[in-house]
């Protein structure tokens, strides 16, 4: 006990329990500390000691002896606390013009960072819901078609139970189909032709975690018939009826079962369903050939995914399936497909061919999250430059609060106080402007979005972590600048305070900079992307892409009887043409068949993409012909050998007439070739996006109807919708029993670019955003740099300064700094815009009079803003400015 | 129904400090606690504890003097008043006639 060596316990310990514990008990608990803890390190030695005293403290760490107010630092001076908040009031008052820059700049800052956060957050959120999701990847194929290779989303049949013999570390291998088929409620003959329609194995719902209603996961799929529904779907069929055990008709032939229902698909699933039947349906939808080992390697297309539950085994079957073709596959399917392993929550930002929904590109998500931050910074140093202004200008008031009495700490705290205050008003506005402005976000973004969920409850902390980040910094700036002077000289004022003052213009200038280039570069990113939408609004496609509709065939009688129906159709008025085409290249791509193209002394195979048209479709898509002729009738065996090239394909094989050139495609018909001579060039047309370079393709008409899967029709009238009436009903009493499905040719291009539109408009709204704040902070910095002139300024007049010498003055600074800001802003966006614009194959070149336009904008608004606020000093009496003191 | 309802907690810190009469602080009362109970108390749980039954008034207190052990800090005795004394006879009461009400032949 009377050692002299024995140790004090912690002080960490102790000052951490004098700082939380409530005065009144501090000082026997403390006493009572300090003898247990000589007890026990005198019986068990200092560590233990030590030990015991430090579990001890952290144990007293509870309610009933923490001193909360001391937990939130909440200064013990309750009145203290009142006053600050008082002269925050006062402040606020007493320069409206000030306090509203600064809350409002702050406030459309935090909304515009939200909104973009929510969207983000949204976006990362992906296929997150699945319990196994960090275990799931998806199998996609590479195929390779003499040499160039297309990244197939989808896998075929066969892959998955090869996989899962292979691979013992695939815990669970399952496949979808999607397809499109009719299906009725054969109770109430309700008949709808669904587009979202999977057949998957038994195990999808163990693998993906959809929450269910009716039904238990792991059986609702095993029946062969089964079909489970969502929740909105059965709702559709069944209305109130409770929808198990009622059967479907798929195809108006194939009975199936509904044996489960699911909850509405949450908005961030990449898998997007209103039906999911038992795998084996698809033998009946298909034919028996669709699921066979070696007779489906081409179609249907599966969406293959498997569950590995262990990331080592992961990587390992991810590098063995480099060797899987070779080991598993014949020898002619390894030569053309390899498979690749990607994660599921990869798959949202992938785009794949045959990606069935938007996929969206993670440089997109982070150029939105930089441009909100860069609001926000903009918005903050608004704030921070006001602040560092108006804190010179306090600096008497600061001064004369500490002859008062006040520390150094009192200052900080009324500062904080008082940015606080700034900030929760500004955070409020903030919502308020989100909650007006987010129906109009979703819009743009095509989503639906909400402020009051709990997934954003992440969101919320970080927000708020921002914000006393921020709120800390805008008072410690501040604090810094002013704690610098000394008292006596604050108290003085006089020449040398005046001076001093003037040399924090470097900060303040380096933030104009800032907030103007961030302007300009979003300024010119606006006019680039319009520029490109324009381009592609007005790019020549080599077709007509208006009035023209297409109805998806999905029926082979209506392909047996095409002529019947074109007739049909032809009989509308208004219907000027009517033809039919194998497939759009845009989502599945184009065909392609072993081509020879030969005569003149050459011969060369290739494997070219093919259209399969009928023999109207060029008169019908008004495509212009660069020579020869387009198919026709007329000629009688144009159906069985003609061949049209386009341009790039003519380009492609250095073809310079069309003597001779004969080709030879296999593959196309039953047994023989298809042989025949080139008979026409078409002037490149575009049925892809501008994204993609211009392929050479070779159109010929269809062998036989079952190509024919999407009539083309030519629409010559003002009154869209009375024709489409007409239309649907010739499709029903005279074509088929299906429902009536068409979209316009014109519309789908427009989703090409629906990316591209949305940044567009996103951008120009944060372009405006953007100059609004710059130019509400330059408007309040010429305010308070008039202001401290104007004795200058009413002396100048009076030696007779014109007003225009006065606002030159007043804003040739700050014109300077802007000028500077677009020389930095000019080469950024440059670099930026040029990256973006090589996306598309077909794209504008950048413009100079862009940059130059971006900078006289800038500098007119620069310009407009100074002069406004010049102009009231300019115009003042100098009389009733000097004459003050 | 009695007003008087004691945590078992309470009532043992309650129990502790009267047999200490007159030495009961902090470190006493914990002794006392751990040697007869074989129970290992925390300062904190002990010291919240001391200040509810303080509130409630079943016990007053009083600051000592300062000792070096202590770090110069001075000790809070505890005493225990006639509402606590009730409060522990009636709780002992209770127990007592919860005790006749078992018919033997329950232990047998």
């Amino acid at each position: 006990m009377q050692n002299q060596k024995m140790k004090d316990p912690p002080k960490w310990a102790l000052r951490f329990f004098r700082w939380f514990c409530r005065p009144e008990m501090a000082e026997d608990i403390e006493g009572d500390l300090m003898e247990r803890y000589h007890a026990k390190a005198s019986e068990y030695g200092q560590k233990k000691g030590k030990r015991y005293f430090i579990r001890q403290v952290l144990l007293l760490f509870r309610p009933g002896i923490i001193d909360f107010r001391k937990l939130f630092f909440l200064p013990n001076k309750g009145p203290m606390l009142k006053k600050h908040l008082q002269f925050t009031g006062r402040q606020l008052l007493n320069a409206k013009n000030y306090a509203f820059i600064n809350i409002f700049g702050l406030a459309v800052g935090i909304a515009a960072c939200l909104l973009i956060l929510l969207y983000v957050n949204e976006e990362w959120s992906y296929d997150s819901f699945h319990e196994h999701t960090e275990d799931i990847y998806r199998i996609t194929t590479l195929e390779n078609e003499d040499g160039t290779i297309r990244h197939l989303a989808n896998a075929y049949p066969p892959l998955a139970p090869l996989l899962s013999s292979t691979f013992p570390e695939m815990e669970q291998v399952c496949r979808y189909f999607p397809y499109n088929l009719s299906v009725k409620n054969p109770e109430n003959n309700l008949l709808n032709q669904e587009s979202s329609f999977f057949f998957a194995d038994s195990v999808f719902f163990e693998l993906f975690s959809f929450r269910f209603e009716q039904g238990l996961p792991e059986k609702v799929l095993d029946q062969p018939n089964a079909v489970v529904l969502t929740r909105s779907t059965a709702q559709r069929y069944f209305n109130t009826q409770n929808p198990i055990g009622k059967s479907l008709l798929l195809e108006g032939n194939i009975s199936v079962q509904v044996s489960g229902v699911i909850e509405d698909l949450p908005d961030n699933s990449s898998l997007q369903f209103d039906f999911v039947a038992a795998m084996p349906l698809v033998r009946k939808v298909l034919g028996d050939w669709a699921l066979h080992p070696q007779h489906s390697w081409y179609y249907p297309p599966m969406y293959t995914f498997a569950k590995i539950p262990n990331k080592a085994d992961a990587e390992r079957v991810m590098a063995r399936m480099d060797d899987f073709p070779k080991e598993h596959l014949s020898a002619r399917l390894a030569a053309q497909k390899s498979f690749e392993m990607q994660p599921l929550r990869k798959v949202h930002f992938e785009r794949l061919e045959g990606d069935l929904e938007p996929a969206t590109s993670a440089s997109v998500l982070y150029i939105l999250l930089a441009v909100a931050f860069l609001i926000l910074a903009i918005g903050c140093s608004n704030y921070i430059n006001l602040a560092l202004s108006k804190g010179f200008q306090r600096l008497r008031e600061i001064g004369m609060r500490k002859v008062l009495g006040a520390n150094k700490n009192d200052i900080l705290v009324q500062l904080s106080v008082e940015s606080f205050v700034y900030l929760l008003i500004a955070l409020l506005l903030a919502l308020l402007f989100v909650q007006i402005t987010l129906p109009g976000f979703n819009n743009i973004m095509g989503r639906d979005l909400s402020l009051w969920e709990n997934s954003n409850w992440q969101l919320a902390a970080g927000t708020f972590a921002v914000l006393a980040l921020m709120g800390f910094l805008n008072a410690v700036f501040p604090f810094l600048a002013v704690s610098r002077f000394k008292l006596t000289n604050v108290i003085k004022g006089g020449q040398s305070l005046t001076a001093r003052v003037a040399g924090g213009g470097f900060i303040k200038n380096g933030f104009v900079i800032f907030q103007f280039v961030i302007a300009v570069v979003l300024l010119v990113a606006t006019f680039t992307i319009q520029q490109q939408l324009r381009f592609i609004q007005q790019k020549n496609l080599g077709l007509q892409a208006e009035q023209l509709m297409i109805i998806p065939i999905r029926d082979d009688s209506i392909q047996n009887n095409f002529t019947a129906a074109k007739e049909q159709f032809l009989r509308v008025p208004g219907v000027t043409s009517v033809s039919a085409i194998s497939n759009f290249p845009w989502d599945r791509g184009y065909y392609n068949f072993i081509t020879t193209i030969s005569g003149q002394g050459k011969s060369i195979e290739a494997d070219l993409q093919t259209l399969l048209v009928e023999e109207d479709f060029i008169s019908t898509m008004q495509m212009e012909m660069l020579d020869g002729r387009p198919f026709s009738k007329d000629f009688g065996s144009d159906a069985s050998n003609a061949f049209i090239l386009n341009e790039a394909a003519a380009k492609k094989f250095n073809v310079q007439s069309l003597d001779g050139l004969r080709i030879n495609m296999s593959g196309v018909a039953e047994g023989e070739p298809k042989i025949g001579e080139v008979v026409g060039i078409v002037k490149d047309f575009h049925l892809k996006s501008l994204h993609h370079q211009m392929e050479p393709v070779v159109l010929t008409v269809a062998p036989v109807s079952y190509f024919l899967d999407n009539f083309v029709i030519r629409l010559q009238t003002d009154d869209l919708d009375q024709y489409i009436g007409q239309l649907s009903e010739v499709w029903k009493n005279e074509i088929s029993e299906r429902p009536f499905e068409y979209f316009f040719l014109d519309e789908a291009f427009q989703e090409f670019y629906l990316k591209e539109s949305r940044l567009a408009k996103v951008f120009s709204y944060f372009a405006i955003l953007a100059f609004i704040i710059a130019a509400l902070g330059m408007f309040a910095l010429v305010a308070y740099l008039s202001e401290r002139r104007m004795k200058e300024m009413s002396i100048r007049k009076i030696l007779g300064a014109s007003i225009f010498h006065i606002i030159g003055l007043l804003s040739k600074d700050f014109l300077r700094l802007v000028l500077i800001a677009i020389l930095i802003a000019s080469p950024l966006a440059w670099l930026g815009m040029n990256e973006w614009l090589k996306d598309f194959a077909f794209r504008v070149d950048l413009q100079w009079w862009v940059f130059v336009g971006a900078g006289l904008i800038t500098l007119s608004i620069a310009l407009g803003t100074a002069s406004l606020r010049g102009l009231k000093t300019a115009r003042v009496n100098p009389v009733e400015k000097i004459k003050q003191e | 129904m009695s007003k008087h309802r004691l945590g078992e907690f309470e009532e043992v810190v309650l129990l502790t400090v009267a047999i200490l009469y007159g030495d009961a602080y902090g470190i006493t009362i914990l002794n006392e606690i751990e040697s007869r109970l074989k129970r290992d108390v925390s300062i904190g749980s002990l010291r919240t504890v001391l200040s509810r039954l303080e509130k409630k008034g079943y016990l007053t207190s009083e600051l000592g003097e300062p000792t070096a052990v202590r770090g110069g800090k001075r000790k809070r005795f505890f005493k225990v008043t006639k509402y606590g004394q009730k409060a522990l006879q009636e709780t002992k009461e209770q127990r007592q006639q919860l005790w006749d009400a078992i018919p033997r032949i329950a232990f047998e």
